[in-house]
């Protein structure tokens, strides 16, 4: 082996050797290893097949053995007929062996049966105790957290029991302050009542007064004119001739005590109504789209004209200086001027876009400024029948005056009174009162400015200092609407307003108490116009009437 | 090539024929049972081929004294764990035909045998073997990069003595070529009576030639003189896969063919049969 | 062989404690290399396995570094100075003792993080192929591992 050709390479020699050794020491014993084992195989079976007939042989020999001995016994007897009867009871009796064997066998087979059935029935027992186990188990613990819930549930209690103590004090404590303060509630209005009462006397005792002195004037005035009756001069024609053209200057006005006329003047609501700046015949405005002219004669008023053209309710009514114009405010977002000559619409404003309130001329009747719902004021110029100038007060304008020929005041839904200057934008001032500002009204001096607001009260403001002067009130005053119309008297004593009662007031400035209850209305009082001479007033209501006051 | 596969083929055609005989002193029932022969692949391990032995044995056997089985060969306690073409060349010198060992049931030597308690064992120690050739000659990146079943191929190819199933596998971690050329040999040299050698030992040398059998003999042996080596091996035979292959052999193509499937290439250094005395 | 192996068995005391004095000068002085294996040549015990060797190695004990890997638990002393001949399954024996193992738990010794060694495979073996830094490196843990 270890000699090689040198001839060879290294791996032809080693090939060879490869296939030398598998030749020698594979291929050589292949065959002989492979016989051998299949002769070990077939070695084994032939084994076993001669246990197995050994074991054949020596159960064939004992069965020989038997039945040799059987054939003996049967040979050594002598009645063939005695042993086959006994033969035929062994048969029996081996019967019934076999069968008590098999009997004995099914009842082991029960037994084992229910051995098998009992087994189970432990195992099921085990894992029932098992489950049960567990089961005490998860008691247990649920015991311990009921516990514990049950303890929670106890303090929660406590707290509850300490909160409810706690209010069951408080509700103690409201209730005696509760009863503290009906107390004094009580006490309160029986005060009220007390005052009330003596109130009202005073007032009694007051309008006594009042009668007695106007009893007095007029028994004085009777006997004055009973006088004069005498002397017949008839200076009467002068008079007259003077009083057309000039405004007429009124000294003294004197609160009327009766209604001279009431008549029905429109269909609906009359909103407005003024007299023009002579005293000679009123306007009035209604929710009827018309414009009415009325003169008082006699005692009766007498319709001179009807101003057409609106096409809403008529909201505000004015005069121009010279009494030639009459410019009304309509709810259709319009003002219109009329000429008084001819009766005969001159000019229609248009541009708000909300129902228009208030209308005044402004300084020499060639102007007007109105005020609207759509928080604008817009002035006009009625040559060219424009728009001028809008200013946004920032307010509905319920009213507005205008003075000195460029200042405005405005009053507004938000409880404010502007004052402008026509010539810039910007309010110059701002006064904040204590309700909706429904009307405003100068007096003649133009000193002062009367407001009547919807917290039921009418307020002077004098207009040099820009605060409150004097506030008017009076039980059962109540202002009728938003536009409702306050006036002062021609003279500058007194001061006029409807109520939402249908009574028409009267207060007197220097007193500042109520100098007239006038009732006649039987629906709230809108607006009210004092006649430029001092003597009469007229007043207008919700529903179709006006009124004329007059003591003559 | 051709040739390469016919070697790898030879190899794995390698089978001994073994004589299995029950030691005397342990029969127990009856007279002794018959010798039992059984051709082995050199391949293989003891454990993977003797179930036919054991049960042929093992109704002869005190059943209350018999353990784990083991073979003894001429005295020596015969590992499982090496393949039996090792055992063969180690113990016999490649000349005792039919191989005659013998089985044993009791008196398992603690010492110098390991335990096989199963074939999961067999196959546990075979894939670490793999493993650890594979950190010699790749780092163990291929076999780690591996999938299990091609690691269970692997072990069923030797098992069930499938040389293209085990190949096909096995050729991955045999690649060296380019990049892959392996780092070092995996070799093992074993003498009797002595632990077996194993160093580092790369397959060229630093100067790029293929470095031959002899140079690996030479390295192994040391410091030893060139004489000294001559004579050892004038004494001594060489013995891979039962066969001497020559010196000039370069060791990369040995570890690449004549490697035993655990990817080791196992050298017996054995006396020469005429110097035995 | 089952001499050598009673031997290997008397020694074990002695030996662990040795390798302990070493570790601890390892400790020291903060070095992994030679200087442990210049301590350990005039060690007597390790002569007869030397010449039985035949190969003349240049240091008779090989220091093994043992890390714990997954559950097992850590060793105080992680570095041991072991005979070159002393086999894998004396290692891990000793670790099982180190730890105080039960019969019941097994221990499982990996070489590179990859392969477990026989049990009967020589320290001196596996240290003169996967030894690094002058040590050799030996995972354990109770289950196995790697592969």
């Amino acid at each position: 082996m270890a000699a090689h050709s040198e001839s060879l390479s290294w791996k032809q020699n080693l090939i060879l050797q490869l296939k030398n050794r598998n030749k020698t020491q594979t291929q050589t014993y292949a065959s002989l290893i492979q016989s051998n084992n299949k002769l070990q195989e077939q070695v084994s079976n032939l084994r076993s097949k001669s246990v197995h007939s050994q074991v054949e042989a020596e159960r064939l020999r004992e069965e020989n053995l038997n039945l040799r001995v059987k054939v003996e016994s049967g040979g050594g007897s002598g009645s063939g007929e005695k042993t086959q009867a006994l033969e035929q009871k062994l048969y029996r009796l081996q019967e019934e062996l076999t069968e008590l064997h098999r009997k004995r066998g099914e009842n082991s087979q029960q037994i084992i049966d229910l051995n098998n059935k009992l087994q189970e029935k432990e195992k099921e027992l085990q894992h029932k105790d098992g489950l049960l186990a567990d089961s005490e188990v998860r008691v247990f613990a649920l015991r311990t957290e009921q516990k514990n819930l049950e303890a929670t549930i106890l303090e929660l209690e406590a707290t509850n029991q300490m909160l409810k103590d706690e209010h069951q004090a408080l509700q103690l404590a409201f209730t005696t302050i509760e009863e503290k303060y009906r107390r004094s509630k009580d006490e309160n209005r029986e005060l009220v009542e007390r005052w009330m009462h003596l109130k009202s006397k005073d007032a009694d005792k007051l309008n006594e007064e009042n009668d007695t002195f106007i009893r007095q004037r007029q028994a004085k005035l009777r006997k004055e004119l009973a006088e004069a009756a005498k002397e017949t001069i008839s200076i009467t024609e002068q008079g007259k001739a003077l009083l057309p053209g000039i405004p007429p200057v009124c000294l003294s006005a004197s609160v009327p005590t009766k209604a001279m006329c009431k008549f029905d003047a429109h269909e609906g609501e009359v909103n407005a109504v003024r007299f023009n700046p002579s005293g000679t015949l009123f306007a009035s405005g209604g929710a009827d789209r018309k414009i009415k002219l009325w003169e008082i004669r006699n005692g009766e008023c007498e319709n001179k004209g009807t101003l057409l053209g609106s096409n809403a309710g008529i909201t505000a009514l004015e005069f121009d200086l010279e009494g030639n114009l009459v410019l009304g405010a309509s709810s259709d977002f319009a003002s219109r001027v009329w000429s008084l000559t001819d009766q005969r619409l001159r000019h229609t404003l248009t541009g708000h876009s909300g129902k228009v309130f208030a209308a005044r001329f402004l300084g020499d009747s060639n102007k007007v400024v109105s005020g609207s719902h759509d928080r604008t004021l817009k002035i006009w110029d009625l040559n060219s029948r424009a728009c001028v100038k809008t200013i946004f007060a920032g307010s509905s304008c319920n009213d507005l005056v205008t003075l000195h020929g460029n200042n405005i005041i405005s009053g507004h839904f938000d409880k404010r009174l502007r004052f402008w200057d026509a010539r810039s934008d910007s309010t110059a001032n701002e006064i904040l009162l204590q309700g909706r500002v429904t009307s405003l009204d100068l007096s003649p001096d133009r000193m002062s400015l009367l407001c009547s607001t919807r917290d039921d009260s009418m307020k002077i403001i004098d207009l040099r200092m820009n605060q409150v002067s004097s506030t008017f009130c009076a039980d059962g005053f109540k202002a009728s609407c938003d536009w409702s119309r306050a006036v002062f008297s021609p003279d500058g004593n007194f001061v006029a307003s409807g109520s939402h009662d249908g009574a028409l007031y009267v207060w007197n400035i220097t007193t500042k108490k109520v100098e007239k209850v006038l009732k006649d209305h039987n629906h709230a009082v809108i607006a009210v116009t004092w006649n430029p001479c001092g003597a009469s007033i007229v007043s207008c209501e919700k529903s179709r009437k006006v009124v004329v006051w007059s003591d003559y | 090539m051709a040739e390469d596969r016919e070697v790898l083929r030879e190899i794995w055609e390698g089978r001994i024929p073994v004589c299995f005989t029950l030691a005397e002193e342990e029969v127990y029932s009856g007279e002794q049972p018959d010798p039992y022969y059984l051709l082995v692949p050199r391949q293989s391990y003891f454990p993977l081929v003797t179930d036919k032995v054991q049960r042929h044995f093992v109704q002869s056997v005190d059943p209350e004294k018999h353990g784990e089985m083991w073979l003894e060969y001429e005295g020596q306690p015969l590992k499982w764990h090496y393949p039996v073409g090792v055992l063969f060349d180690l113990f016999t010198n490649g000349n005792c035909l039919p191989w005659k060992i013998t089985a044993h049931f009791q008196g398992f030597p603690e010492e110098e045998l390991l335990h096989c308690p199963s074939k999961e064992a067999i196959e546990s120690h075979f894939m670490s073997v793999v493993k650890e050739a594979d950190a010699l000659k790749h780092r163990g990146q291929l076999v780690n990069n591996m999938q299990k079943k091609d690691h269970k191929q692997l072990w069923t190819g030797l098992q069930n003595d499938k040389f293209d199933q085990f190949w096909s596998v096995n050729k991955k971690l045999m690649e060296s070529s380019g990049e892959d050329m392996f780092k070092y040999i995996p070799y093992r040299i074993y003498q009797i009576d002595r632990p077996y050698i194993q160093k580092l030992f790369r397959p060229v040398t630093e100067e790029g030639d293929y470095n031959t059998l002899a140079d690996l003999l030479k390295s192994v042996n040391g410091g030893e003189s060139t004489d000294n080596r001559e004579e050892v091996l004038k004494n001594r035979r060489v013995l891979i896969q039962g066969i001497e292959p020559p010196l000039e052999t370069p060791v990369l193509w040995l570890s690449e063919h004549l490697s035993y499937p655990d990817n080791f290439l196992h050298i017996c250094i054995v006396n020469k049969i005429k110097n035995e005395s | 062989m089952s001499d050598e192996n009673n031997s290997v068995n008397n020694e074990q005391t002695p030996a662990s404690e040795e390798s302990e004095n070493v570790d601890n000068v390892g400790q020291d002085k903060k070095v992994d290399e030679a200087q442990p294996h210049e301590t350990e040549e005039p060690d007597s015990t390790a002569k007869p396995a030397t010449s039985s060797n035949n190969t003349a190695p240049s240091k008779t004990k090989i220091d093994v570094l043992l890390k714990p890997a997954g559950d097992a638990p850590i060793m105080k002393k992680k570095k041991w100075a072991v005979d070159r001949n002393k086999p894998v399954c004396w290692v891990s024996e000793f670790i099982k003792k180190y730890l105080k193992f039960t019969v019941s738990d097994s221990l499982f010794l990996y070489v590179n993080q990859s392969f477990s060694p026989s049990p009967d495979t020589e320290v001196g073996v596996l240290f003169d192929s996967f030894g690094s830094d002058g040590k050799l490196v030996l995972h354990y843990c109770k289950t196995q591992a790697w592969g």
